[in-house]
């Protein structure tokens, strides 16, 4: 019997070594260079799928791509352009040509020159109806791009490589705005490597799941499914790269919490529920910066016509007390759609705390108090569901026959589509860089599904204003306009503005020159500056 | 013995082939959209519906779903799982993927929990309504008890935590790709496992054992002269049975992924591509997904059937 055991027992290790030898590969790689390499490791929270700018990314491949694809420019933690492949840029007076000045010298990370050519071939393939991106919203104003869309031109005649290392892009309209159509993304694809591709098939190009030509500060070396992907830095970026390998990994809030504390990972992404257990930790800070977009209440235009009511909803619901108790005073409140410092006048109505005032406006609206309200939301976020309870019993204490209404985020648009909702939990949005941005979300021909007015709001007048803002080349003209609208908009509650919440980051002591950004999904946006000390 | 090998194996397949036409049906009355779902909330309008319409077009989702269906099993029956719609790699490659790490966390888990399951199983049985049976019998039913993801976390937060003394999750720390380092990564999820299969596993063993310690011939061999060790031998051989048929089943839910304890160890193993194919309604990685437990399951109680006839020549002869 005895042997039998210590047979088992050779057995088992026996297999265990097989079945690990299968899986890890090879062993021996431990003969480093010279210089030790620094190497840090960060949170995903997420599971990227591939790394495609023409497609609709989701957070984590967008905070990947921003270490591999460089755009023209990227957005700072202030919501203004900071210079990326371009140092810097001019706009026409009428605010209709734009002119990009690349870099001296810039070169893909296999030393191929970079250029205006490549420039000029991106932005086609966004352009391209065969390509069918889900990100042409910066192009549509483009000179050419209807005669692209409608297969009249192989190419956006008003995309220009005027030499080398300039970029001329003509628009139909003044668009003062421009710039903040392209977000953080738009990063430049090699036209060498991709140029022959049929632009078809291009979506499907092996080239987006491991994109091994890089014009970011780092290059992608391997990308391990549900794992992690492993960059290094860019010999060829035109900065120095301040680490040598990052290990972007894949992980739940909880483990990757634990590896705060563990000093397995540098950088968390962390949810206010965290922050105490975090800041308790040694050699971690916390800092923090504003969300460029807020969390809201949807409003139902069709049921709700009457601003009166709108502005009841609001008054009735305790909003600091919603960011003090679930974000642990994280989030800031706000009174308008339009989110950019300059175009907000300081003598909006704030919409404090107020069940009375609620209720008068309610009678004075003849809204019917025992009719149910229901309130829609996706359930499984912490602080959502913590927000939700809160608006419930806001609402119930103004005497509104307010109920909770679980949905799944298979049905959510459709509910909005056919109008089938009274309020809802919606989040998300980029609106800090431009009100053209806001627009997109209360213009009467953007009503859902045409464009992102999920409230199916209209208002003719704040029309007026924004297609005025919008084409306006003088910024200070610019500003007071906006500045109107902003006063309308903010008088006709189009959104129940719940929060705008701050985003948390956790970063280990030995990880430094790290900026807050208050856009998750940029925020490795200074990742060529970051360097590490062991 | 060959014909009712033949008529066994036709019979698995079709129960396969039923299994796939359901499977394909079930993914598809369940609600979402899978296209839908790959466009973030925020893109709305003319460029979500180009984006859409040109994926859905790519992916055959277009066409009507019985076309869909006609397509889908003629390329099931050359043996194409077809390719994930998400991230366009074919499925049986994605499948083939996690195969490794969840055979090596499972394997592992599942060798372990069996040698401890059986002397530990043994031993409550022999030595019954003592102090050796009732704490085997107590720590199994508490590890039976208590859930793997409260395990999961406590574990990590004592041994990664606190004590610094394992990682605290995946495969692989960053950067280094070596034995000791994998197998430091492997202590925490396969000890949780092994102890959960093997507590249930010694419930098995003890009472299929007490159960043929009873019987007559157990008696006749000690009324023999024959020693208690070598009743034990014919019990336990015996018993072996009904640990098979457990064994059977237990092996195809196991290959298919811990996937709590995937999850919570970021193992990149079959449970958490099942996950991630549910959350996305990635069609032909869930199909394939469920093909490849059809298969197990089939292949497992076919290969229980089998060894009944080499353990039990009772089984043989009344054939």
């Amino acid at each position: 019997m005895r042997t039998r055991i210590a047979a088992g027992a050779v057995a088992l290790g026996l297999t265990t070594a097989l079945l690990a030898g299968c899986t890890s590969g090879s062993t021996n790689e431990s003969e480093g260079p010279v210089d030790d390499p620094t190497s840090a490791s960060l949170y995903l929270y997420q599971k990227p799928v591939q790394f495609n700018p023409l497609a609709p990314g989701q957070g984590a491949e967008q905070l990947t791509m921003s270490l591999v694809y460089n755009g023209l420019f990227n957005v700072g933690p202030d919501f203004e352009p900071v210079p990326r492949l371009a140092e810097s840029w001019d706009m026409s007076d009428d605010a209709k040509t734009y002119t990009f000045h690349l870099r001296d010298g810039l070169q893909w990370s296999d030393g191929e020159p970079l250029t205006a050519e490549d420039v000029v071939f991106t932005y086609n393939l966004f352009a391209n109806p065969e390509v069918a991106s889900a990100n042409t919203a910066p192009f549509r104003g483009v000179v050419g791009f209807e005669d692209v869309q409608s297969g009249a031109a192989d190419t956006v005649s008003g995309i220009v490589a005027t030499d080398d290392q300039t970029v001329t892009i003509e628009l139909t309209d003044a668009t003062p705005g421009f710039l903040a159509l392209f977000g953080g993304g738009y990063g430049i694809l090699p036209e060498h490597v991709l140029g022959e591709v049929a632009p078809g098939a291009i979506m499907e190009d092996e080239f987006f799941k491991l994109p091994t030509v890089s014009s970011g500060p780092y290059i992608m070396k391997e990308f391990n499914v549900d794992e992690n992907v492993i960059l290094e830095a860019n010999p060829n970026y035109w900065s120095e790269v301040g680490i040598d390998t990052l290990y972007l990994q894949m992980l739940t809030s909880d483990v990757a919490t634990a590896q705060l504390a563990t000093g397995e990972i540098d950088l968390v992404q962390i949810s206010p529920q965290d922050l105490g257990t975090v800041e308790a930790l040694d050699g971690v800070s916390v800092t923090s910066a504003p969300s460029p977009g807020f969390l809201r209440l949807l409003v139902n235009f069709e049921k709700f016509p009457d601003e009166r009511i709108r502005q009841a909803f609001l008054y009735a619901i305790d909003r600091d007390g919603i960011i003090a108790g679930v974000l642990g005073g994280n989030g800031d409140a706000i009174n308008s759609t339009i989110m950019t410092p300059w175009a907000l006048p300081d003598d909006l109505e704030k919409y404090e705390y107020n069940p009375e005032k609620a209720a008068e406006l309610l009678a004075e609206a003849g809204f019917d108090m025992s009719q149910e309200l229901k309130i829609s939301w996706i359930p499984g976020t912490a602080d959502r569901d913590a927000a939700v309870a809160v608006v419930l019993e806001n609402l119930k204490t103004a005497g509104i026959n307010a109920v909770a209404n679980q949905i799944e985020s298979a049905n959510q648009l459709g509910m909005i589509e056919n109008a089938e909702y009274d309020l809802m939990i919606s989040g998300g949005g980029t609106y800090t860089p431009d009100p053209t941005v806001s627009a997109n979300a209360l213009l009467c021909d953007r009503v859902y599904p045409a464009g992102g007015n999920t409230s199916l709001f209209c208002n003719p007048e704040l029309d007026a204003l924004l297609n005025e803002g919008a084409i306006t080349a003088d910024p200070d003209e610019r500003a007071a306009i906006y500045q109107d609208a902003a006063r309308l908009d903010n008088q006709q509650v189009p959104y129940l503005w719940l929060y705008v919440p701050s985003t948390l980051w956790a970063a280990s002591d030995r990880l430094q020159g790290f900026e807050p950004h208050g856009d998750f999904a940029n925020g490795f946006w200074n990742a060529a500056d970051w360097t590490v000390t062991d | 013995m060959l014909r009712s090998l033949i008529t066994r194996l036709l019979s698995s397949v079709a129960v396969f082939l039923l299994i796939a036409v359901g499977l394909f049906a079930l993914v598809r009355l369940a609600p979402g959209d899978p296209v839908e779902m790959m466009v973030p909330p925020d893109v709305l309008g003319e460029d979500r519906e180009a984006y859409t319409a040109a994926v859905r077009e790519r992916l055959g989702l277009d066409q009507p779903i019985a076309v869909q269906f006609v397509r889908w099993f003629g390329a099931l029956m050359s043996g194409d799982l077809g390719y994930s719609y998400t991230n366009g790699q074919p499925v049986g490659e994605l499948l083939a993927d996690r195969l490794g790490p969840t055979v090596l966390l499972m394997g592992s888990a599942l060798l372990i929990g069996l040698i401890i399951a059986v002397p530990a199983g043994v031993i409550a049985a022999v030595r019954r309504n003592t102090v050796a049976d009732y704490a085997i019998s107590t720590v199994s039913v508490i590890a039976i008890a208590v859930p793997s993801f409260f395990l999961g976390m406590l574990a990590i937060y004592v041994f990664a935590v606190k004590l610094h003394w394992l990682p605290s999750s995946g495969m692989h720390s960053p950067g280094k790709d070596d034995l000791g380092d994998l197998l430091l990564h492997m202590v925490m999820p396969v000890g949780l496992l092994a102890l959960a299969i093997s507590a249930s596993f010694i419930r098995y063993v003890r009472s299929g054992v007490l159960e043929e310690l009873g019987k007559d011939y157990v008696r006749t061999i000690i009324a023999k002269g024959g020693t208690p060790a070598r009743a034990l031998r014919h019990a336990l051989r015996n018993s072996l049975m009904s640990l098979i048929t457990v064994l059977a089943m237990t092996i195809p839910v196991t290959l298919s992924g811990a996937v709590v304890l995937e999850q919570i160890f970021a193992w990149p193993g079959m449970g958490q591509l099942a996950i991630y194919a549910l959350t996305n309604r990635d069609y032909p990685i869930l199909i394939g997904f469920g093909l490849y437990i059809a298969v197990l399951v089939l292949v497992c109680n076919l290969i229980a059937d089998l060894s009944y006839s080499f353990i039990d020549p009772r089984v043989r002869t009344a054939r």
